[in-house]
């Protein structure tokens, strides 16, 4: 009877293992990161107007992500990073290139603004995807609404 | 209406998620706080009288990146393990407003100034709360919930092992429930007050400098769930659109120290005239000091202009506050959700008990025989 007993805890325990395994497999198994969401890389050479474009552009296809409720959150917080760092590379060459073809400091300022907000994003993970809060998403829509009005222009003040 | 109710559950689903995996460590941490506790030397510490309690309580929380929820059970068994309501409240309103996380991340997007205003009321508020319930709130802890001397304890003779499991049973199995139960019905109201406020309130009230805008704007703050890690950024971009900037601190503040889930739950666990206190005071003193930060910054306030001090501060926050794994916060959630319902099905058994006692009074040579356990 005892034996009995010892072994349905045996087999419940063994049960309950397999189903942690099984979960942690499905953590294991996603999908590598896909830099730009599909969209290749972007060129580090190109002149830093370009790269600010292709970085709101970035922008907008990370806040759509965000609000699908369908994104995967490791390959997200990859992205966000991807994101940040790009921008981090255009800020530190903003400076090398000559003064009529800077990009200004609220642009700049503006795309570090959309960084926290990604960031903050990236947080929300509800099991493997990303499920953001309303107030987050309106805000991040608003920001990404300012990105694309404001012009990514050479001579910006400084 | 569809719509809204999508909103609804949304939002309901965001708050629960952020705080369920800090409530779940807090009732963890808690458990073992109400065991240990009580016979160390940290509950002498904590209960020194005057300013030096109160300050190591205020610090402790300040280390702490606990969410104004996840706090709660923590400052239960606190209160229950015979810290004194001063030290308690100093904590539970420390714990949320401040980390070092959020304290990174508002030097790099808010700026000096707003920085060092966040962080000044960050630590002085709580101070200052604290000693006023020590001062005020003593009288109005609920009788029923009253400190439990060291005695009831078990005995000190009992080994480790057995008073890990009475720690983490009393806190998952007694604390669990009770604060499962109140914390639930917080988050349903906070995700109603959330919705039902128009979305650009915040927008509309942060912009303006006047009375009525910090007002508002600390009242709001105090119902609705706030993370200063996470609202930090909303806040930076709300004030790059041309918000006050003594508004974004007192929505910072009393967004982070308080919201329903939290107040409900410590009215009904620690007293009404302690909540009432603290709250009264928290957005009275928030309000004040958004009068001085508009007097001290406006007119010509511009938000920080340093995009590589901003990106180095996100950085640092990523590494600092690296945010949990989505299983455990899926699993915290449920927890959560499954501690609610026992707490509900206890209130529910408790008042049908009542009644039936009610009922067999009317009868009184049945009552003694009815009413024994």
């Amino acid at each position: 009877m005892a034996n009995g007993a010892g072994l349905r805890r045996r087999r419940v325990g063994l049960i309950f293992a397999g189903l942690l395994a099984f979960g942690a497999l499905g953590q294991v198994r996603e999908p590598a990161l896909a830099i730009g969401l599909g969209d290749a890389p972007i060129d580090a050479t190109l002149p830093p107007i370009e790269r600010a474009k292709a970085l709101v552009a970035l922008a907008a296809n990370l806040v759509e992500q965000a609000g699908s409720g369908q994104t995967q959150a490791s390959a997200f917080r990859i992205d966000v990073a991807y994101y940040r760092e790009t921008l981090r590379d255009l800020v530190k060459d903003n400076d090398q290139v000559a003064e009529g073809e800077r990009l200004s400091q609220p642009l700049l300022m503006d795309m570090v603004r959309m960084t926290a907000l990604l960031q903050s994003a990236a947080q929300c993970q509800t099991g493997r995807y990303i499920v953001c809060p309303p107030d987050l998403m309106t805000q991040l829509r608003r920001q990404q609404g300012l990105l694309e009005q404001s012009p990514v222009s050479p001579g910006g003040a400084e | 209406m569809e719509a809204v109710l999508m909103t609804y559950a949304l939002t309901l689903w965001a708050i629960t998620v952020e705080s369920a995996p800090w409530v779940v460590v807090s009732l963890v941490v808690g458990g073992l706080v109400h065991e240990f506790l009580p016979r160390s030397g940290v509950q002498r510490l904590v209960n020194r009288h005057g300013m030096a309690g109160m300050a190591g309580a205020v610090a402790l929380g300040a280390l702490l990146p606990i969410c104004s929820c996840g706090v709660v059970p923590l400052a239960i068994s606190l209160y229950r393990s015979g810290v004194r309501i001063g030290p308690v409240m100093a904590f539970t309103a420390a714990t949320p407003i401040i980390n070092p996380a959020a304290v990174v991340l508002a030097l790099g997007l808010l700026g000096p100034e707003l920085a060092i205003a966040y962080i000044t009321l960050g630590l002085t508020l709580p101070f200052l709360l604290g000693m006023a319930a020590e001062r005020w709130g003593q009288a109005s802890a609920l009788k029923q919930d009253a400190p439990i001397p060291t005695e009831a304890f078990g005995p000190a003779t009992e080994g480790l092992g057995q008073r890990l499991i009475r720690g983490l049973r009393w806190g998952g199995l007694e604390l669990g429930p009770m604060v499962g139960f109140y914390l639930a019905i917080g988050i349903l109201l906070a995700a109603a007050v959330m919705v039902a406020v128009p979305e650009a309130w915040l927008e509309q009230y942060l912009g303006g400098d006047a009375l009525v805008s910090l007002l508002v704007v600390g009242v709001l703050g105090a119902a609705i769930y706030v993370c200063a890690v996470a609202h930090i950024p909303l806040v930076a971009t709300l004030l790059a659109a041309g918000a006050a900037p003594g508004a974004a601190v007192v929505f910072l503040l009393t967004g982070t120290a308080t919201n329903l889930p939290e107040l409900l739950a410590l009215y009904k666990t620690i007293g009404r005239r302690v909540v009432v206190l603290y709250v009264g005071m928290l957005v009275t003193l928030s309000f004040l000091a958004g009068l001085a930060i508009n007097a001290w910054l406006l007119p010509g306030f511009e938000p920080v202009f340093d995009p590589l001090g901003g990106l180095d501060a996100l950085d640092r926050t990523a590494q600092i506050h690296p945010g949990g794994s989505g299983w455990l916060t899926l699993i915290s959630a449920l927890a959560m959700l499954l501690l609610a319902l026992v707490g509900l099905w206890q209130r529910l058994r408790l008042r049908f008990a009542r009644r039936d006692t009610k009922v067999d009074t009317g009868c009184p040579c049945c009552q003694q025989d009815k009413t024994a356990p």
